[in-house]
């Protein structure tokens, strides 16, 4: 069974109220949300509140993922970085108060480490995703940072770029057709 | 039926990296709703395209507590969702039928039957049934306490375990066979007392940074970083105590074959808005087998 296959029984599981099935989600996913998170907000507690945010939003709305639109990965994907963009928004008030919260947050250990074929199969996605962003053209990857890390618009990225709005467009589609091309994440392990 | 035009494929595009507006939005969902395969198809390629772009970001590990801490709170969601359903199955009390109808008409005289008086059995029953219910709800809440409670010991149970698994597994690190240290120093763009070393287990790629005196100052933080054969590579900002000590975890630091060695620069806060390349001095600098 693809790793696909397996996300798409285990959030069906979840939309009928599957506490075990989230788990093993998380499991596949904790990580990556959450360096997701760490992106955007910062590391530290923030983050980690995104992340419970993210599961909670995936254990509200599971019923609702349509697979049609895009894999399981996308989906907690696209979860996370709206909860995060609103971290951020609702930070910008009380910004830089935060510097006791980080400090514990640095003080905690991580998480158990997957097995050695696991996290073998995983190093070697992380290399090759790497470099398929690495490849990316400099403006290909500015779009996707600018619109998904920081929360602007098309319109704004394309003053902040000084290009024209239908170029910043047809960029934003390149790039990702491009990252998808180069690694195709069928097996995600 | 929406009919497909090219523009929708810029608006799936729009859509994955959440940069639609308000009418865009509403426009892609029109046309998705009238089930377009081409622009079906078009989201899940992008999609998968920004998971791969989700994936090239540093890695930080989630805490060892925070699995324990998000199942916490889904059980509790879980478990709040479940009484608000069966609360909602409880037929409303007929608030109506108990209070008295006003009437502001004239009033007419209509002979009522007279109310038979309650025999005392009935008071009795009646008492009984309040008494039951008072307890009733007392050990429902008992209950309810005694459940949350042992949530919460099941979750911190949880969160001990894990964290100490883990500790045995980073402890490992210092004694692994092979093990390297890696010394940092000061490079002269910086301050002068800055001390780090890496402690780094080749087997496992896994490595611990142990620093001293890192005070970067308001507004900025140090941040650390891998040297590999094609550039720089983020390993995170380093968060100090007060004191400018840090103990920084790294699951992942690449492959210690090519490694060159390990860098620190002076960063705004938040750390350099580019992973693969610094933005401020480079502060410190160890280089592997140096």
């Amino acid at each position: 069974m693809s790793g696909s296959d397996r996300d798409g029984l285990l959030i069906e599981r979840v939309a009928a109220q599957d506490q075990e099935a989230l788990g093993e989600l998380y499991d596949r996913y904790g990580d990556l949300l959450h360096s997701l998170a760490a992106r955007i907000v910062g590391t530290g507690a923030e983050a980690e509140e995104v992340l419970q945010d993210t599961w909670l939003q995936a254990w509200r709305t599971a019923p609702s993922y349509d697979p049609a639109r895009g894999a399981v990965a996308a989906w907690l994907v696209t979860i996370t970085r709206s909860r995060a963009l609103d971290r951020v928004r609702s930070m910008a008030s009380r910004r830089r108060a935060e510097s006791a919260a980080a400090v514990e947050a640095a003080a905690a250990p991580p998480p158990p480490v997957p097995d050695p074929a696991t996290g073998y199969a995983r190093r070697m996605l992380r290399k090759s995703v790497t470099a398929a962003v690495g490849e990316l053209a400099p403006p290909q990857r500015q779009v996707i940072e600018l619109a998904y890390l920081e929360g602007l618009s098309q319109s704004e990225i394309a003053t902040r770029l000084r290009a024209p709005l239908g170029t910043v467009k047809s960029w934003t589609r390149q790039a990702l057709l491009r990252l998808r091309e180069r690694v195709p994440l069928e097996e995600l392990p | 039926m929406s009919r497909h035009r090219d523009e929708h494929l810029a608006l799936c595009a729009a859509h994955v990296v959440g940069a639609l507006d308000d009418a865009g939005r509403v426009e892609l969902e029109e046309h998705l709703a009238s089930g377009c395969e081409l622009c079906l198809a078009e989201l899940r390629a992008l999609s998968g395209g920004l998971t791969v772009f989700a994936l090239s970001l540093p890695l930080q590990p989630a805490p060892a507590g925070a699995r324990a801490r998000v199942m916490a709170a889904v059980r509790a969601e879980a478990a709040k969702s479940k009484a608000g359903g069966e609360a909602k199955d409880v037929p409303a009390a007929p608030a109506e039928r108990a209070a008295p109808a006003v009437v502001r008409e004239e009033p007419r005289v209509v002979p009522l039957p007279t109310r038979p008086r309650p025999s005392f059995a009935t008071w009795a029953w009646a008492a009984a049934a309040v008494v039951l219910a008072v307890a009733g709800v007392f050990a429902w809440r008992h209950t309810e306490e005694l459940s949350a409670e042992l949530e919460r010991t099941r979750a911190r149970n949880d969160a001990i375990r894990e964290t100490l698994e883990s500790e045995r597994r980073w402890a490992a690190i210092l004694e692994a066979p092979g093990a390297r240290v890696v010394r940092l120093a000061p490079t002269g763009a910086g301050d002068s007392a800055l001390a780090a070393r890496v402690h780094l287990d080749p087997g496992t790629r896994r490595a611990i940074l142990v620093a001293q005196a890192f005070t970067p100052g308001a507004g900025r933080d140090y941040e650390l970083w891998a040297i590999t054969p094609t550039g720089p590579a983020s390993l995170g900002v380093v968060r100090a105590d007060a004191g400018g000590r840090a103990v920084m975890r790294l699951e992942d630091v690449g492959d210690p074959a090519t490694l060159a060695g390990f860098a620190v620069s002076l960063e705004p806060a938040g750390g350099s808005p580019d992973h693969r390349k610094p933005s401020g001095p480079v502060v410190m600098f160890g280089p592997i087998g140096g």
